[in-house]
């Protein structure tokens, strides 16, 4: 016996699946992700002494590190005279209307930008060499302030990589570890291809992390080799220790590619299928060709990616005053750290306890059991203290739930619509947001594409692969 | 369902639905439902173009009128205006639903002495009529020498997008996914008027004037009234300028914009955030001119000047809103080449600081951010080598609070070409308050291989070599504060 395990693992929660090679039996688990070991150990009781052939990992944790800023700002190596060229672009909020508008900038640091003074010219012929010198002195420069994750990012580089090439070589040499950004990516235009080197810099450090302890954990409880534990980049599935400096940026796609897969299968039936995920909720346009270019939290980033985005609505959104007088959904998203309200875990409600108080059917299993409906009333009486808190207020706290309810459907069918008359959905809290819908529908179809206990772990099982389904 | 939540759903709903325009409006007859500006000016202007189409041209069903006449309810000649009838768009309901689009083309910086020297000026023309298009219109203004760059492949691209939103909205208001009546909108709309009189409640009211002068003289007059429900902007006594020309809807949309950015106002704007304004302009002044003044400079760096000048004002009224001075003028400039291509290209200000923050370099508090275009592009496209795109270092006022930088863009010619630019500004570079110190004004060099460097007036043409560097350095912002303060 044999088994092949996937592990998709998110900001909270795991979600595994170990498919039998021969009989394509498998078995699914869905954990609270810390500590990895425990993890681990469950899946041992099950599989016994079989032996796993490999491990498909896939850490769901780049959005939240982009969101919430957790990476490490990489030294950056630029052409000289734009070393302010990617902040000066960064993402400014709010857009309109503000005094103090800011730029979002958290993945870079203005101290760890190095001016090299290289130059090509639009043909990629070279007008001023690297200069050795100039590589002997940002060395030191980086070895005293210790870092080692850095973004090689020259103008035209994508016409003539030589100068990225000959920099990273360098850099290898004195044991960093470069990413260069035309070795990741051929796009045209500079920003978004750096942008590419730089955000795998940063999410590196969180990322080497997460995925060295899980194979650790299986190393130590199943015995399973290095080798064994994979990744996928935009193409395959590769050894994870394979490669030192690796494109997290193209591995943060893995999941969108694998469920893209999936449910193109569905794609003569809906043109647009939601995914309900219990950490996130995502649009599937299965008509829609590939995308070259992620809108990302930084702007533009040079990535092949499925047509898929998060929706405005998250499980985790956060409920605030409107400038209404009334609640509403903002954009932050909490995550499960501390969580819903209702599950006796943080002091704001989220989106999750909404849809808690609508309904106690249907959730899935994992979720279900760490609910404590003890904590309705304090839900609502936290809203009501919103409503009179914010002036024109002062609504009842049922009133507010089913508003917010509403509220909630129609962002998310004004996402969809009007395109589609039906929807095609799926997640694992697909049959909680179908009570949802059937409440307010009105005429428009949400049709199950996946069954209930569908999971994103098994859908990384058959990307790629030769693993049937 | 109450009011409340009533409003947050239709705001959202006109959010999702003109999520893919990036300027433009939605219009119930004379109503503003639903205004996305990409600069202050559009949230009067757009309106006042739909109106004004309204007025002499019928706009059946899927019409739709082109314009970019700045006389009319346009801003620049190189910003086109797109209208669409969509109607009777809502549910058993007679009313006519317009969708308006405007779309940026890359402008041409002329020393024009009226607004038809400034490029091809487009009045109010039917493009659209009953499904067809007037594709004899269509060519003649496509193939007119003065239409802007790629200007037939863009306009037919804007065409086909407006199409496409405006089918998808008359489609999204036909399902039931629009439930509300016309009594919801008017809700709606006077909801979003008390939002905005909730803010004026807590200013203080009253009367307060100010004045300016520009290098040229040109003086700007502004009394401001302040009352619970209202604020009246009041330029008599402004005169006209040689240089910067606004219609009398940009200007009010300065002021608007200014009042909405003092207050961080959070929710769209519609005719019902606009009822609490009154801009009174004198006709032929600045803030209202007349046919043919050019209006170029006005709409890209007069406008800044008008909306910071509204909020020194509002600062009387709101201490909160005290800050020291930003500049205005974003250096626009463009090379012409001798194989016709022509590189246009501005250079954005520092924002001042105030009493509780510092100041943000290189962005436009009057415009939505945008993104710069790819240096590697540029460079493709144009015999240019950039030696610098970057921050202007230390060009903000020091102080407690130390004001934003300009920037600074350096260009290499790789071949000779003639450069025209306008860097028009007050008589003093952006001044520091309570104690904070002066910016750096905005400059603009040329620079021999030799090293040798010649500042440039204000605005002109000359012509410049290859070989010579081309040095543009906005403005940066006032500081605010003595620096000893808080040591």
């Amino acid at each position: 016996m044999s088994w092949v395990i996937s592990l998709s693992i998110g900001e909270s929660f795991a979600d595994l699946t170990a498919q039998d090679e021969a009989t394509s039996h498998s078995l699914r688990w869905y954990l609270p992700s810390q500590p990895p070991e425990k993890c681990v150990q469950s899946l041992s009781e099950h599989l016994g002494s079989a032996s796993i052939k490999e491990v498909r990992v896939s850490p769901r944790w780049g959005a939240k590190i982009l969101r919430q800023g957790l990476g490490a700002p990489p030294a950056i190596l630029v052409t000289s005279g734009f070393e302010h060229w990617l902040e000066m672009n960064a993402p400014v909020s709010p857009q309109s209307y503000s005094l103090h508008p800011r730029r979002q900038l958290s993945m870079i640091d203005p101290n760890l930008i190095f001016p090299m003074n290289e130059r090509l010219d639009a043909d990629g012929k070279v007008v001023r060499p690297v200069a050795s010198e100039d590589l002997e002195y940002m060395a030191s420069k980086l070895e005293m302030m210790e870092r080692s994750h850095i973004a090689v990012t020259y103008l035209h580089s994508n016409k003539n990589p030589e100068h990225e090439i000959q920099t990273g070589q360098f850099l290898r040499e004195r044991g960093f570890l470069p990413r260069l950004s035309s070795q990741l990516s051929n796009e045209g235009q500079e920003r978004p291809r750096w942008w590419r080197a730089i955000l795998s810099a940063y999410m590196a450090p969180v990322l080497d992390e997460v995925v060295k302890d899980w194979a650790t954990a299986f190393a130590n409880v199943l015995e399973v080799g290095e080798e064994k534990i994979l990744i996928h980049d935009e193409a395959s599935w590769r050894p994870w220790k394979e490669e030192p400096c690796r494109d997290w940026v193209a591995s943060h796609f893995t999941e969108e590619r694998a469920l893209h897969q999936k449910l193109s299968r569905h794609k003569d039936q809906f043109g647009k299928v939601l995914y309900f995920g219990i950490e996130e909720f995502l649009l599937f346009d299965l008509k829609e060709a590939q995308q070259r270019v992620w809108d990302s939290p930084v702007g533009p980033v040079a990535v092949n990616h499925p047509p898929v985005r998060p929706l405005n609505l998250q499980p985790t959104s956060m409920v605030e005053p409107s400038p209404w007088g009334n609640a509403s959904f903002d954009h932050q998203i909490a995550g499960y750290e501390p969580g819903p309200m209702s599950m006796g875990r943080g002091v704001k409600p989220l989106f999750l306890d909404l849809l808690y108080i609508h309904t106690q059917q249907d959730w899935p299993v994992e979720l279900a059991n760490r609910f404590n409906s003890h904590t309705n009333s304090r839900i609502k009486e936290t809203l009501s203290a919103m409503s009179r808190s914010s002036s024109g207020g002062g609504l009842e706290a049922e009133e507010i739930v089913e508003g917010l309810l509403r509220l909630a459907f129609e962002q998310i069918i004004n996402e969809v619509l009007p395109s589609e008359k039906v929807t095609g959905v799926c997640g694992p809290l697909a049959p909680v947001m179908q009570s949802l819908f059937a409440k307010y529908r009105q005429g428009h179809l949400f049709k199950t594409a996946e069954p209930p206990d569908f999971r994103i772990s098994q859908s990384l099982l058959n990307l790629d692969t030769s693993i049937p389904e | 369902m109450s009011p409340n939540f009533t409003c947050d759903q239709i705001s959202s709903f006109f959010k999702n639905q003109l999520r893919d325009i990036f300027c433009g409006a939605l219009l119930y007859g004379d109503e503003a439902l639903y205004i996305k500006p990409a600069s202050v000016i559009d949230i009067a202007t757009l309106p006042n173009a739909a109106h004004t189409c309204q007025k002499y041209l019928d706009l059946g069903d899927e019409d739709i009128i082109v314009m970019n006449d700045p006389y009319s309810g346009g801003t620049t000649v190189s910003s086109l205006t797109l209208i669409m009838g969509l109607g009777s768009a809502l549910p058993n309901d007679k009313g006519q639903v317009y969708l308006i689009e405007r779309i940026h083309f890359k402008p041409k910086v002329q020393m024009a002495q009226s607004v038809e020297q400034e490029g091809l000026k487009i009045p109010p023309t039917p493009l659209v009529q009953n499904g067809q298009t007037n594709q004899m219109f269509f060519e003649a203004m496509t193939a007119h020498p003065d239409a802007p760059d790629q200007f037939k492949e863009r306009l037919a691209q804007a065409l086909d997008h407006l199409q496409t939103q405006g089918r998808k909205l008359k489609t999204a208001f036909k399902s039931p996914l629009w439930s509300w009546s016309k009594k919801d909108l008017k809700t709606y709309l006077k909801m979003s008027y008390e939002l905005v009189q909730k803010h004026l409640q807590e200013w203080s009211t009253g009367e307060k004037s100010l004045e300016s002068r520009l290098i040229d003289s040109t003086k700007i007059k502004l009394r401001l009234e302040v009352s619970d429900d209202t604020i009246l902007f009041d330029f008599s006594g402004t005169t006209p300028s040689k240089h910067w020309n606004l219609t009398d809807s940009a200007a009010t949309g300065a002021c608007i914009g200014a009042v909405l950015t003092g207050m961080g106002h959070t929710t769209a704007v519609n005719s019902g955030t606009l009822k609490a304004f009154q801009v009174l302009a004198p006709s032929g002044s600045l803030v209202n001119a007349k046919y043919p003044a050019p209006t170029y400079a006005g709409m890209t760096d007069g406008a800044p000047f008008i909306a910071n000048l509204a909020l020194q004002g509002l600062s009387l009224f709101a201490p909160d809103l005290k800050m020291a001075q930003s500049a205005s003028s974003h250096c626009a400039f463009n090379l012409e080449f001798a194989n016709g291509s022509h590189f246009y290209d501005s250079v954005t200000p520092g924002v001042a600081a105030s009493h509780n923050h510092p100041g943000l370099s290189g962005i436009d508090l009057w415009h939505k951010h945008h993104r710069e275009p790819s240096a590697e592009e540029i460079e493709r496209r144009f015999p240019l080598r950039i030696k610098t795109f970057g921050y202007r270092q230390n060009s903000g006022g020091s102080g407690h609070l130390r004001g934003g930088d300009g920037m600074l863009k350096i260009f290499e010619l790789l071949e000779p070409a003639k450069l025209t630019w306008t860097a028009f500004q007050l008589t003093q570079p952006p001044g520091g308050e309570e104690g904070g110190k002066s910016a750096q004004g905005a400059d603009i060099y040329i620079q021999k291989p030799s090293g040798e460097k010649r500042k440039l007036e204000s605005e002109g043409t000359t012509s410049i070599e290859s070989g010579e560097l081309l040095i543009v350095q906005s403005a940066g912002g006032g500081g605010y504060g003595d620096m000893t303060e808080g040591v």
